[in-house]
């Protein structure tokens, strides 16, 4: 699965990890976080991230 | 439509992308002083302490200004409002805050916002041993890392009784001042600088409650101060920052402003989610789609490798009328605070976890009432989805 860069903070969304501070469990691809999802650093949404 | 951007920083270039995918067709000029691309500011941390080359931070390359009809002008000073232009952005940003301390303009001393600054620090620092950065807020700590990773010994001097003053209370800064030092910062709160001092090859801190304190080189990082020459130099209203409606509108008929530059409400709030809630409202407006801006919620954490430190809207409530729930832990270096108005949350700390952020900054941004059990506030998201 693919990662994706945050291009505002430089945050990796890593989907081995997941987001724990959004309770999102380790294996969800970047595709499948929900809309409202923000980067944990900054709180940029998600269409402001890249893949890696 | 012909449209001018003073400041290529992240809500410039959230306003010219927003702009480009809306309003197709539109010609977008971004003029900046700074010699680079659009890069994210959080990023410098990592350049200064050489984890990541200059060439990694640029986001996006020529094509994809190109390809959405962006002219980025660089190294372009602006000092009056471009002509021939149907509406104007001032997204100018901030800049450090010098206090006006005896000897602080010595060549030892350091200020850390773009680049440039970056660059010169990583000159100065080769080779030197000690450093003492002049404030304990966000950019001051992470700072103190990066030089630390540089592997100079780096001693952080804060005014306050505690670190991170405006993002935790006394007891979470106690968690915290304890977490840094273990990373081999050493912290000195309550001390303020009063000099920069050189003697023969020595350079030296001056301060009345510590006496002499020496280093190789001094970073000030005492908060910011909104960049306003450029509205000031053209008439546009100003207080602290260049003072905007909830359109993003200045005093000015076509001029606009948004992001670190620009105050709202009397509020100037220097922080990422405001600069892109900002500029996406400028943007709209701005190509005549009305939007309105309802101000942004206080949101920042703490990016230092290995400590969790999440603060969320107001955590230092002044005045009476509030209800706090508390979780500590300090031999584990956690500690979680939620404050409560009126069946409301308002403001939210959490150090040392991960889990549960993304849920509490739901709850505030949205006014949900917390009945019921106020202790699972203190929870992760699984005891949070109680208010989902
Ligand atoms: C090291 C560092 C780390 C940070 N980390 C975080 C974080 O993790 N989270 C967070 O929320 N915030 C963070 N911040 C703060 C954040 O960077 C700012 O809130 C944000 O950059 C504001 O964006 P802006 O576009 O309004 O202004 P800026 O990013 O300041 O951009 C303004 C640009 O305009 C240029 N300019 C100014 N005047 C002129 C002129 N007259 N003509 C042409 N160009 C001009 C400036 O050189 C600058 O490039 C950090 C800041 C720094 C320095
Ligand atoms: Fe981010």
């Amino acid at each position: 699965m693919d990662k994706y860069r945050c291009t505002v903070c430089g945050y990796i969304y890593d989907p081995a990890l997941g987001d724990p501070t959004a309770g999102i469990p380790a294996g969800t691809a970047f595709d499948k976080l929900p809309d409202s999802w923000v980067c944990p650093e900054c709180g940029a949404p998600k269409d402001m991230f890249e893949k890696v | 439509m012909k449209i001018a951007i003073v400041g290529n920083g992240i809500c410039g270039i959230t306003a010219a992308r927003l702009i480009s995918e809306n309003s197709p067709g539109a010609k977008i000029s971004i003029f900046t002083d700074e010699e680079y691309n659009y890069y994210p500011r959080p990023l410098l941390d990592r350049l200064l302490s050489e984890t990541m080359d200059l060439n990694q931070l640029f986001p996006y390359n020529d094509e994809w200004y190109k390809k959405r009809g962006i002219d980025v002008f660089l190294k372009t000073r602006v000092v009056e409002i471009p002509r021939d232009y149907d509406k104007v952005l001032i997204t100018t940003g901030a800049s450090p805050f010098v206090p006006p301390i005896e000897g602080i303009k010595s060549e030892e001393v350091f200020t850390c916002r773009n680049i440039a600054d970056v660059l010169r620090i990583r000159a100065f620092a080769r080779g030197k041993k000690r450093a003492v950065v002049i404030g304990g807020g966000l950019l001051g700590l992470e700072t103190a890392k990066a030089l630390t990773d540089r592997g100079l010994k780096v001693t952080v001097i804060e005014h306050n009784s505690r670190l991170l003053p405006k993002q935790l209370d006394e007891e979470g800064g106690q968690i915290l001042k304890s977490r840094i030092e273990k990373l081999n910062i050493e912290v000195v709160l309550q001390v303020t600088c009063d000099r920069i001092m050189t003697e023969g090859a020595k350079t030296c801190l001056l301060s009345k409650q510590i006496g002499k304190l020496e280093a190789d080189l001094f970073i000030v990082s005492a908060g910011v101060r909104s960049n306003i020459e450029l509205a000031r130099n053209c008439g546009i209203g100003i207080e602290k920052g260049i003072v905007v409606d909830k359109y993003m509108k200045t005093s000015c008929d076509r001029i606009y402003a948004a992001g670190d530059c620009a105050e709202f409400n009397g509020m100037v709030y220097g922080i990422i989610p405001a600069a892109i809630e900002q500029g996406t409202v400028a943007a709209s407006n701005m190509i005549d789609k009305p939007l309105e801006y309802k101000g942004t919620t206080f949101q920042a954490t703490l990016k230092v490798m290995g400590i969790d430190l999440t603060s969320i809207g107001a955590v230092n409530p002044e005045g009476e009328g509030y209800e706090t729930v508390c979780r500590k832990d300090a031999p584990k270096g956690i500690y979680r605070k939620c404050i409560i108005k009126d069946g409301r949350l308002i403001g939210a700390i959490v150090l040392g976890e991960k889990d549960g952020i993304a849920g509490l900054t739901r709850i505030i941004k949205e006014g949900i009432y917390v009945t019921g059990n106020k202790d699972a506030l203190l929870g992760g998201e699984a005891a949070l989805a109680e208010w989902a």
